[in-house]
C-alpha cells in the first residue's frame, strides 16, 4: 500500500465521523443496514438436472439403487457408496438441486421391478409383463423407444398413475428443501427427441408439492413440440398459480435444432415461438457432462479458447452426421447472435437466455470436480475401464470423452427456492466447467475507472447500471458503455488465467459479428503486437502424478472496460468468460491413480471456466 | 442419453436382464440344450443385433431382400455367435468375466430392493430415539457475523495505524465499503461457519476470526494469504442442537434411509448365511 493511498483511509475516516453523527440521529433507517440494500449479496452453488434409477435409461444402466432421495442427502454433503464400490462424497455441499428425471415413464422401470401395482396393474404395465415372460425383448424395448419418437404409438401410463408417481417425486424434494440452508426443487426432463435430436427441456418448479403434484409433468408421449411444452407450462400456472420454467438441454446434439430457423412443423419460426420462448426458458443450460457448448471453433475461429471439449461428431441418436451449418443453431454465442436478428426481424428475441451449467448426471452424483468425478453412469465411475469403454455398453461416445462439467451459480438474497427462481428468472446467474470461481459483471454509463478499486463498489455497480442478464436501452450520446467485471478464483480451486468480454452484434448491413476481449490478465504478460492475442499463461502441471500448482495466475482479476467499438444504433450483447490456469484434466487423474496409459488424443490438462449470462444493448 | 440409441444397444438388453425385467430362462435354456433352432424370428433378431437398428419393419425387408449367398451367410453366422456363446457359457466364462459376474451379482442385490420398500412408517418414539443417538449429526457448528477492511499490501505498522483510526473515529460496521482496497471476494460475512470462512481467508486467520471477541472495535489485523484485514466482529452464534421438533423432517429421512439399508443388508445377510465359509487364511 502507497502512501498515498494510506492518506485516502484517514480521510475517509473523517467523512466516517460525519455519516456517524448523521446516522446516530436517524432512527427511522434499520439498525441492521444491510437489510436495506436490495441487491443480491450471496453465491449459491447447484445443479438444475441430475437423473436418478427414476429416470429409464439410469436405470437400465446401472444405477437401480439410487434414488431422489439420495441425490439430494449427497448434494447436501452426505457420503455415499456408489455403484463401482468406491465411497463418494462432495468437497463442498451443493446449496440447491434439481432432480429431474425423465417424464416419459417416470419412475416406471423401477416400480415395475418390484412389481408396483401403480405400474403393473395398467395396460402398459401387462403388456410389458407380457413380453418379459415370453422374453420379447424387443417389443419392450420397441415400446420405451417409441415414447421418445413415436409417441402415438406408446402410451403413457394412466393419468392416475402419473399423478401419483409425480407426487411422490415432489413430496420427496420438499421434504428435503430447507429454507436457507438446502434448496430442493421438483423438476423433471421433457425428453424430445426428433430424427434423433435432442431437443430435451429440464422443467423446474418454484413452488411446493401442493401445487406441484396438481399435474402431472409434461412428457415426449404428450408432444414432442417445444411450443406444447410452452403452453402446458403456462396451463400450470393457470390452473395452480404456481410458477415454473423450462432450461433447454445443452445444443451440441441437436444437429441444429435446439436454436432454429424453423419450427417442428417446418414453418419459421414467428413472433409467437418468440415470445412462449422468451417467456418460458430464462436461462440455457451451456455446459453439462455430453460437452461444452459455449462456442465452436469452426464459427470462432480467432478465438483460441473455443475448441473446448466441444462434442461436434453427431446427433444424441447418433442418426446423421454433425454438419457446419448446424452449429450456430447449437452453440451459445450463435444463438446469442441469431437472436439480435430475430429481434429485429420479429421484434422479439427469441433467445435471450442467461447462462447456467449443469451435471445431467445420471448416477444421482452431481460431481464435477476434475479430481473428484463420478462420471454420467455408472459404467464412467472411476475405474481402470473408463477410459477404454463407451457410453451405455460400449455402443456411444467414448466415455474419456465426457466432461467433468457444470454448474450453475446463483446470485441470490438467500437460499430459498423463491429467491434462486427468481434470480434464473433475472438471469443473475452463471455456468461454470465444474469449479467455483466467483464473477460479477456490470454494463452502465455511470461506472469510473477505479470503481473496482473500492471495497464497497457494489452499491455503485447496481445503482449505475445492470447486472448480468439485464439489459441496457438507451445510449446516453454517443457513449459506449462500461463494464464492471471481478473475478475470484475457486476458493478450493486453481489461479484465473485472464478474464474476456465477449461481445456480439448485429452490423449495419444486418450481418452478425462477434468479438474477444482480453480485458485483465495475470502476471505481466503483454498482448502480441502482430496478432493482438495474449500469449498462454502458462503450465504448472506435472502429468505423471497429475498435480498443478498456483504459481502462476491471479487470485483474482477485476476491470472497468469500455466497448472500443460501440456503435449506439447497432444491437449488442456481452458476457464474460473466466479463463483459470491449466490442471490435470479428470482422466488425468484417472491415468495417475490407477496407472493407466492415457489414449492418444486425449487432452492431458483443461482450462476450467466461467460464463457469465449476458447483458444486452438494444438501441 | 439418448434413450432410443439405449434401446437398440445389446448390452442394454443385457442390463434389463439383471435389473429383474425378464428371468434368465434364455441362458439356462442355451446351456441345456445341443440344439440350435434357426428360425424366421431368430434370424430377424439377429439382423437388429447386427445392424443395432431394432426396427421388426426394417429387418424384415432386409431379410426379404438378401440374396441367397446373403441369406446364408446370415445363417451360419448366426448358428456360429450362438453356438460359441452356448459354448461360452458351458466352459463357465460367465463366471470367469468380472463384467458378467458384477451384473449378475447387481441382479441379486437388486431383490433386495422389494424388502426396503416394505419399511413401515416409524413411530413417533423410533424417530426420537433415533435423534437421541445421533443427536451430533444435528449440530450446527458454530458461526460469525462480520465485516472487514481488507489491505492488498500494507507495509509495516500502517495497518496498525489505520486500525487505531477506525476506532478513534468510531467508524461503524456499514462504513467498511469506503476503506482500504477491493477483497475478492465478500465485503460481509453472514452467519458463516468457519469452513466457509477459511476458504475465503485461510485456516489460520479463519481460527483466529472465531476466537476474536464480538464487539463495538475494530480488530486485527488479521493476516490472511490475501493481505491484512480489519475486523468488525458483530455476532457469534455458538454450536447448536436443534430441538426435534424443529428438525423432525430431517430425521426422519435420515431414520428411513438408516431402516432401508438395514433391510437391504438383512436380506443379502439371509441369502449370504445359507453359505458356508470355509476360511484357509492363515491367521
Amino acid at each position: 500500500m502507497g502512501k498515498g493511498l494510506f492518506k485516502r483511509h484517514l480521510m475517509l475516516a473523517g467523512a466516517g465521523l460525519l455519516m456517524t453523527s448523521t446516522m446516530a440521529l436517524a432512527e427511522s433507517a434499520p439498525y441492521s443496514k444491510p437489510t436495506q440494500s436490495q441487491y443480491p449479496k450471496n453465491l449459491y452453488w447447484g445443479d438444475t438436472h441430475l437423473h436418478t434409477r427414476n429416470s429409464a435409461d439410469a436405470y437400465s444402466l446401472g444405477n437401480m439403487n439410487l434414488t431422489p432421495a439420495d441425490a439430494f442427502r449427497f448434494a447436501r454433503g452426505a457420503q455415499l457408496i456408489a455403484h463401482n464400490g468406491m465411497p463418494v462424497q462432495l468437497r463442498r455441499p451443493l446449496d440447491f438441486l434439481v432432480v429431474s428425471d425423465h417424464s416419459e415413464y417416470l419412475g416406471g422401470y423401477y416400480r415395475h421391478g418390484v412389481k408396483d401395482p401403480l405400474v403393473t396393474d395398467n395396460e402398459v404395465g401387462r403388456q410389458w409383463q407380457t413380453f418379459v415372460d415370453s422374453g420379447d425383448v424387443v417389443s419392450l424395448m420397441g415400446a420405451f423407444t417409441g415414447s421418445m419418437a413415436n409417441p402415438e404409438e406408446h402410451p403413457p401410463f394412466p393419468y392416475e398413475t402419473r399423478l401419483r408417481i409425480w407426487q411422490d417425486v415432489a413430496t420427496t424434494a420438499d421434504e428435503h428443501n430447507i429454507p436457507g440452508q438446502f434448496t430442493a426443487f421438483s423438476g423433471y426432463e421433457w425428453t424430445s427427441m426428433i430424427d434423433g435430436n435432442n431437443l430435451h427441456r429440464v422443467v423446474i418448479y418454484r413452488d411446493g408439492a401442493d401445487k406441484v403434484g396438481q399435474i402431472p409433468p409434461f412428457s415426449g408421449q404428450d408432444s414432442l413440440d417445444p411450443r406444447e411444452l410452452w403452453k402446458a407450462l403456462a396451463r400450470y400456472e393457470a390452473k395452480t398459480g404456481g410458477e415454473v420454467m423450462a432450461i433447454a438441454h445443452n445444443g451440441n446434439l441437436s444437429n441444429g435444432m435446439m436454436f432454429p430457423d424453423k419450427s417442428v412443423d417446418g414453418n419459421p419460426i414467428d413472433l409467437a415461438y418468440a415470445e412462449l420462448r422468451s417467456r418460458w426458458e430464462p436461462v440455457y443450460e451451456v455446459t453439462q457432462v455430453k460437452g461444452d457448448g459455449e462456442a465452436h471453433p469452426t464459427l470462432s475461429p480467432d478465438d483460441e479458447f473455443a475448441d473446448f471439449e466441444n462434442w461436434d461428431w453427431d446427433n444424441i441418436g447418433r442418426t446423421a452426421e454433425k454438419e457446419d451449418w448446424m452449429l450456430q443453431h447449437e452453440y451459445a454465442r450463435g444463438a446469442l447472435k441469431l437472436g439480435l436478428m430475430f429481434e429485429e426481424k420479429l421484434g422479439v428475441n427469441p433467445f435471450k437466455f442467461g447462462l447456467i451449467g449443469s451435471t445431467d448426471g445420471h448416477n444421482s452424483f452431481a460431481t464435477m470436480e476434475e479430481d473428484n468425478f463420478f462420471g454420467k453412469f455408472p459404467e464412467s465411475e472411476p475405474g481402470a475401464t473408463r477410459l477404454e469403454n463407451a457410453m451405455a455398453g460400449d455402443q456411444l461416445w467414448k466415455n474419456w470423452n465426457i466432461v467433468a462439467s457444470g454448474y450453475a451459480a446463483v446470485w441470490a438474497r438467500e437460499n430459498t427456492r423463491e429467491a434462486i427462481f427468481e434470480a434464473m428468472q433475472r438471469r443473475e446467474v452463471y455456468a461454470t466447467t465444474g469449479s467455483r470461481i466467483q464473477v460479477r459483471f456490470f454494463g452502465g454509463w455511470e461506472y469510473n475507472k477505479d470503481d473496482v478499486n473500492r471495497p464497497g463498489y457494489l452499491d455503485a455497480a447496481y445503482a449505475g447500471g445492470v447486472p448480468m442478464g439485464g439489459d441496457l436501452t438507451a445510449a446516453p450520446g454517443k457513449d459506449a458503455p462500461r463494464f464492471i467485471l471481478t473475478a475470484a478464483k475457486d476458493p478450493d480451486g486453481a489461479n484465473l488465467d485472464r478474464v474476456q468480454i465477449i461481445k456480439g452484434w448485429q452490423a449495419a448491413d444486418g450481418s452478425l459479428k462477434e468479438k474477444v476481449y482480453d480485458v485483465a490478465w495475470s502476471g505481466d504478460r503483454q498482448p502480441d503486437r502482430k496478432t493482438g492475442k495474449l500469449p498462454p499463461v502458462g503450465s504448472t502441471v506435472d502429468v505423471e502424478s497429475a498435480t498443478f500448482t498456483n504459481t502462476i495466475g491471479a487470485t483474482d482479476l477485476a476491470v472497468v472496460w469500455t466497448d472500443p467499438g460501440f456503435d449506439p444504433e447497432q444491437r449488442a450483447f456481452y458476457y464474460a468468460r473466466v479463463i483459470e490456469i491449466p490442471r490435470p484434466r479428470w482422466s488425468t487423474y484417472d491415468a495417475a491413480y490407477f496407472g493407466l496409459e492415457l489414449p492418444e488424443g486425449i487432452n492431458l490438462t483443461v482450462q476450467d471456466r466461467a460464463y457469465t449470462s449476458p447483458i444486452w444493448y438494444t438501441p | 442419453m439418448s434413450l432410443t440409441r439405449l434401446f437398440k444397444e445389446p448390452l442394454f438388453l443385457f442390463l434389463l436382464l439383471g435389473a429383474g425385467l425378464f428371468a434368465l430362462e434364455v441362458v439356462r435354456d442355451g446351456q441345456e440344450q445341443r440344439t440350435i433352432i434357426v428360425d424366421r424370428a431368430a434370424l430377424l433378431s439377429h439382423i437388429e443385433n447386427q445392424t443395432g437398428r431394432y426396427d421388426r419393419t426394417a429387418a424384415e425387408s432386409r431379410l426379404q431382400a438378401m440374396t441367397p449367398a446373403a441369406r446364408n451367410q446370415l445363417i451360419n453366422d448366426y448358428i456360429r455367435e450362438e453356438a460359441l456363446h452356448r459354448e461360452a457359457l458351458a466352459r463357465g466364462f460367465v463366471q470367469e468375466d468380472y463384467v458378467i459376474r458384477r451384473r449378475l451379482v447387481q441382479k441379486v442385490e437388486f431383490l433386495a430392493e422389494a424388502a426396503a420398500r416394505e419399511i413401515e412408517a416409524p413411530l413417533e418414539s423410533d424417530l426420537l430415539a433415533y435423534f437421541e443417538a445421533n443427536k451430533s449429526r444435528y449440530s450446527q457448528p458454530p458461526r460469525l457475523t462480520f465485516t472487514h477492511v481488507y489491505l492488498r499490501d500494507a507495509e509495516s505498522g500502517e495497518a496498525a495505524l489505520l486500525l487505531a483510526a477506525l476506532n478513534r473515529e468510531s467508524v461503524p460496521a456499514t462504513e467498511a465499503g469506503q476503506y482500504g482496497d477491493r477483497f475478492a471476494y465478500f465485503l460481509n460475512y453472514v452467519d458463516r461457519d468457519q469452513a466457509f470462512v477459511a476458504s475465503h481467508f485461510g485456516d489460520d486467520m479463519a481460527s483466529r476470526l472465531f476466537a476474536a471477541d464480538v464487539g463495538d472495535v475494530w480488530v486485527g489485523p488479521f493476516e490472511s494469504p490475501h493481505g491484512a484485514h480489519l475486523v468488525r466482529v458483530m455476532k457469534k452464534t455458538a454450536a447448536t442442537t436443534p430441538t426435534f421438533t424443529t428438525i423432525r423432517q430431517s430425521v426422519e429421512i435420515e431414520y428411513m434411509a438408516e431402516q432401508q439399508r438395514l433391510a437391504r443388508d438383512r436380506y443379502l445377510a439371509e441369502l449370504v448365511s445359507a453359505y458356508e465359509v470355509d476360511s484357509r487364511l492363515s491367521r
